[in-house]
Formats: structure tokens, C-alpha cells, sequence
């Protein structure tokens, strides 16, 4: 019998065993590895959505000023909703008003800020007197093009809701604050998902519009906010909060991850409060 | 010799793991850089905040003559930098630190405003005229009695003033002297003078010693400058107008609608005549006991007017309302 070269049964059966094992060990680090690699990404995904909630609740929050029970920055305050209104614009007169016309000019604006806009804002100046300091309150209709003195360009702003009193009382160099009342809220969408929206009041045409996901998911009823005053204790008289605390739980849209969700709490010091009388 | 497929199915194997691997620490590292970020925009936020407290501190004087004629500008001067903010200054009584701060790391970038007031001294005696001797009024005159129009591009009544003459008792001689050393325009005694305004390139000369401010034109580009203007003995004011503090050693005569807007401290005895207008407060050490005269001239007495022309000397100190402004 001719002999030919070749693997014998014994040897192709061993082969096969360790091709296996090879295989398989090969096949359970792979998985173990895409695994790995998810719950990476989720935990990276988790704590993205912590840290924007953070920003974006210090952002929003920190600059209310309580106080002012005629003029108040914190208008609503609910466990899963708060309507609140940040300045958004700061600009100095530079000139006396024109109490004719209700017209203040200002300096163009400073700090970055935005533009002064009608259709949202509101604005308080800040009046100079004898004893102190006091902001009066007024409605942004009209902006146009102003002079300041020295041929200087400005901002004219038409007020509404100021008496020619008031307006003689500012002196220029007179701070103006523009601030546009806004919310944030958690809303399902049609789909059954949570998000935190943010929405803002379209002042000139009386109403809020469709509100706008800006972050999230969430878990169902994942937005919690608290307001408490400078000891910690919780308040309902909106001029005694000093400081707003959200609890905020984000999740995951993958329903077969191993950890779905993360609950973080942001506590913002509001900080007007930092000023005793 | 044929070759197995456990050394391809190995190597397989370890090139995809090598990438999940590889993988998972990129998303590690750009996890941590992320939570880095964020820290970092925290301690600038704060590092903000403290530089503008900071500025507001190192602006407080002593004391409450303090001059904060350092820092003292219009809007249209540039900018101060103080401790690490920029300072500018808005009207009289009214600044803005302006603090930016950034991270070594991250590209992290933060920015607070804080709103100031300078609160003046305590020289609201809330009466126009206060002096030691007797007054005198003839023809159309008066203190205190140009009611709303005391306002004038100030914006508040005399409403809080309790009209007429405050007997002093005793002007205080070092308030005046104290005035005198601040003094950045000063006169010899005898002169006659007859202050205005005064422009150069569009912009207000503070230089010229004749310029006293804008007392009449509330859009005047001099509407802020506010001079403490000293004499040194007696001096007549042939019209013409001014603000800010006037210092007068000796017997001050104003006429011909001489126009002042602030404080008023003489030495001796005041004579006004001729439709003179003082509007802010008098105060009057006479003595000699000559008396003041007021010869179809008025003098009235007005808080804020008083505030805008002392607002150089007192206490800078942060809004308490709403003073922050944090656009990013």
C-alpha cells in the first residue's frame, strides 16, 4: 500500500478541538470587548448629559435676582417646570431720555451681550436717587438707530409702561438691563420620550411657541426642582429663594443597556443674594 | 506542508480586540478631557466673579474724601484696567468692571460684569443754602423754591428738601480746606472769571481752567465733568456756568446768570445778583457775620445734583440689585 503524506483522523479531530477553543476564546473576548465599548460610550454619553445640565442650569439661574417682588426674575417656580427671566442684554444711557417721546438712547451694547430685541424683551433702568438705587420697569416696543453726544452712534429704545416721571429721574450713564422671560420644563414627546425644553415668550405676538428639546432623554419624570432659601429649607414665596436645586435624571434610548440612567443635582446659588441690606 | 487556520483566526482576533481596545480608551480619554472642560469652565466662571470683587475692592478709598479721580473717565476715554478687570465709567455715578477670565486648558473662557455706584459724602444736608450769618432777599428770590425745576436734567424734585436756610451753627473750616486740596482748578484771589465749556476735536477740554462742565445743556459733551475749582480769597463770577465743587476762601459775588450746578463752599460771605442760579447746596462759613445776599437770584437745593458732582469722592461700591451681568 502506497503511503501519501496527510493528517490522520486523530490529527485533523485535535486540530478541530483547538481550532475551536481558538475560536471561541477569540469570539468571547470580541464580544466581551464590544461590550465594553458600549458601556464606555453610555457612561460618556450619561455624563455629557450631567455636565450640560449643569452648565446650562449655572448658565440660566445664577444671575436671578429674587428680591424684586414687583419685577421679579423668578416668575413660576414648579417641581417640573420654572418661568424665569435672564438679562440677556446690559447697555448705559447716554443721553437724558426724551420723556416726550418715551424714548432712551444708549451706548451700543457691552460685554457681548445680544441685541436688544421687541419682540421678546423687557427692560429695567436703573435710577440714580438722593437715598440709593432703584430699577424701574419698562416695555421694549421699538428700536431704532440713536445719536449719543460727540456724534456718537447709538441705540434709541421706545419704551412702553413708563411714566415722563420716571424718565426724567434717569440719569445718563443709567444701566439698562433687557432680560426675556423664558422656561424650562420636562415634556414627553408624541413618542413617549422625555426631554428638557426650553422655550422662549414671544412678547410682541402674546404667546409661547412650540417648546424645543435641548437636552436629554429622560427618565420619566426626571426633572425635579427645588427652591430653597439661603439656610438649605424649602420656600414657597418666590422672593425668599436663594438658591434653585434641580435633580435631573438622563437616560439612555438604547433599552438594553446595563445601566440606563443617571441622576445628578445641580445646585445653583443665586447671586444677588450674595448682598446683605 | 499545509498551514492550519488557528495562526490567521488568531491573528484575526487579536487585531479586533486591539481595535476595541483602542476604542475604549479613546472614549476614556475624550470622556475625561470632556469632565476636565467642565471643570475648568467652573473655576474660570468663579475666577470671573472673584476678579471683578476684586476690582470693587481695590477701588474703595479710605476715606470719604478719597478722590476716585484715578479711575474717573467718561465713556468715551478707553477703558482702566484695575486688578485684572476693565473698569469704564458711565455718567457720573454709574461703573462697569468688566472681568474676563480664561483657562490654561480647554480653551475655557468666562466672563462677569459687575454694576458699581459711587455713593458721595455726607454733605446732604438737604437744604440749599446752609449758612452761619443772616440772608438777605431782594427782588425775585429765593432758596429752595424752584420746586420740580430744581430737576433739571437730574430728574428729581426738591420734594425731599425742606425749603429755606439752615443755620449751620459752624460750616466746617477743614470741609473747605479738605475741598481746597482737591482743588484741580485754581484762581488767586481778586480774579474775575466767566466759566463755559469748552470743546476741542469734539470732546470736552478738561484742561482749560475756564472749563467748570456743562451746567445748562443736559446733551453738552462737557455734561460730565465735574471739577472741584478752588479760590484762594475773593472772586467775582461774571456769568458763564459751571458744575461740579466750588471752593471759595474769601467773599464769592456771582451775576450776570452765572449758572452752577453742585456744591457751593465759601469761606466768607456770597452775594448773587442778576439772575444768578445755584442749584445743589451752599454752604456759607460766615465769618464775619457779613450775611448772604441774593439779588433776583435763586439758590436750590437738589440731592441728585449733588450725588453727579460728588460722585469723584466717596464709596465705590457694587449695585446691590441686579448688579451682575454674566453674558457667557
Amino acid at each position: 500500500m502506497k503511503s501519501e503524506p496527510g493528517f490522520s483522523l486523530v490529527e485533523l479531530l485535535i486540530a478541530l478541538v483547538i481550532g475551536s477553543v481558538v475560536a471561541a476564546s477569540a469570539t468571547g473576548l470580541l464580544l466581551r470587548g464590544f461590550r465594553s465599548f458600549r458601556e464606555q460610550t453610555d457612561r460618556a454619553t450619561l455624563d455629557a448629559g450631567v455636565r450640560q445640565s449643569a452648565a446650562l442650569f449655572q448658565a440660566e439661574f445664577r444671575g436671578l435676582d429674587t428680591r424684586d417682588s414687583v419685577r421679579p426674575d423668578l416668575i413660576s417656580g414648579q417641581s417640573t417646570s420654572i418661568i424665569y427671566k435672564p438679562m440677556r442684554t446690559l447697555r448705559f444711557l447716554c443721553r437724558s431720555a426724551d420723556t416726550a417721546k418715551s424714548v432712551v438712547t444708549t451706548w451700543p451694547r457691552f460685554l457681548g451681550s445680544r441685541d436688544v430685541r421687541p419682540d421678546l424683551d423687557s427692560v429695567l433702568l436703573l435710577v440714580i436717587a438722593v437715598d440709593g438705587e432703584y430699577w424701574i420697569g419698562g416695555d421694549l416696543v421699538q428700536v431704532s438707530p440713536g445719536a449719543c453726544p460727540g456724534r456718537a452712534p447709538g441705540v434709541a429704545l421706545k419704551l412702553n409702561g413708563v411714566t415722563a416721571e420716571q424718565l426724567v429721574a434717569l440719569l445718563p450713564g443709567a444701566a439698562v438691563l433687557g432680560g426675556e422671560v423664558s422656561e424650562i420644563k420636562s415634556y414627553s414627546d408624541s413618542r413617549g420620550t422625555w426631554w428638557l425644553g426650553m422655550r422662549r415668550y414671544q412678547k410682541a405676538a402674546g404667546r409661547w411657541p412650540a417648546i424645543q428639546p435641548v437636552l436629554g432623554p429622560l427618565a420619566p419624570e426626571g426633572l425635579v426642582i427645588s427652591y430653597l432659601d439661603a439656610a438649605g429649607g424649602l420656600v414657597t414665596d418666590h422672593t425668599d429663594v436663594a438658591r434653585i436645586r434641580v435633580r435631573i435624571t438622563h437616560e439612555l434610548a438604547d433599552p438594553f443597556a446595563r445601566r440606563r440612567d443617571r441622576e445628578s443635582v445641580v445646585d445653583v446659588a443665586l447671586r444677588g443674594r450674595g448682598f446683605t441690606r | 506542508m499545509t498551514r492550519g487556520f488557528a495562526l490567521p483566526v488568531t491573528l484575526v482576533a487579536m487585531v479586533v480586540i486591539g481595535g476595541l481596545v483602542a476604542a475604549v480608551l479613546f472614549v476614556a480619554i475624550v470622556g475625561r478631557r470632556s469632565g476636565g472642560a467642565a471643570l475648568e469652565v467652573v473655576r474660570v466662571q468663579f475666577a470671573a466673579e472673584a476678579a471683578a470683587h476684586r476690582v470693587a475692592g481695590d477701588l474703595s478709598p479710605s476715606g470719604d474724601l478719597s478722590p476716585l479721580t484715578a479711575t474717573s473717565m467718561p465713556v468715551s476715554d478707553a477703558a482702566l484696567t484695575v486688578g485684572g478687570g476693565q473698569l469704564t465709567r458711565f455718567g457720573s455715578s454709574v461703573w462697569l468692571v468688566d472681568a474676563v477670565e480664561s483657562g490654561e486648558r480647554f480653551g475655557a473662557l468666562r466672563r462677569a460684569g459687575l454694576l458699581l455706584v459711587s455713593r458721595p459724602v455726607n454733605v446732604l444736608l438737604r437744604k440749599g443754602l446752609v449758612t452761619t450769618g443772616p440772608v438777605s432777599l431782594s427782588g425775585v428770590s429765593g432758596v429752595d423754591l424752584f420746586g420740580a425745576e430744581a430737576g433739571e436734567g437730574c430728574g428729581v424734585s426738591v420734594a425731599d428738601s425742606l425749603p429755606g436756610v439752615l443755620d449751620f451753627g459752624s460750616v466746617r473750616r477743614e470741609s473747605l480746606n479738605q475741598w481746597l486740596g482737591l482743588a484741580t482748578k485754581t484762581f488767586p484771589g481778586g480774579a474775575l472769571i466767566s466759566p463755559q465749556p469748552e470743546l476741542r476735536g469734539g470732546v470736552c477740554n478738561k484742561t482749560v481752567v475756564s472749563n467748570w462742565g456743562d451746567a445748562t445743556d443736559p446733551m453738552g459733551v462737557c455734561r460730565d465733568f465735574f471739577p472741584v475749582v478752588g479760590v484762594f480769597g475773593d472772586v467775582t463770577v461774571d456769568g458763564g456756568q459751571g458744575q461740579g465743587v466750588l471752593v471759595v476762601t474769601g467773599n464769592l459775588t456771582a451775576r450776570a446768570g452765572f449758572h452752577f450746578r453742585g456744591l457751593v463752599v465759601v469761606g466768607r460771605s456770597l452775594v448773587l445778583e442778576g439772575g444768578a442760579r445755584m442749584l445743589g447746596a451752599v454752604q456759607v462759613d460766615d465769618s464775619l457775620d457779613e450775611g448772604s445776599t441774593l439779588v433776583d437770584s435763586q439758590i436750590a437745593y437738589s440731592g441728585c445734583v449733588l450725588r453727579q458732582a460728588l460722585s469723584d469722592f466717596g464709596l465705590v461700591s457694587p449695585l446691590e440689585e441686579r448688579g451682575w451681568f454674566q453674558p457667557y
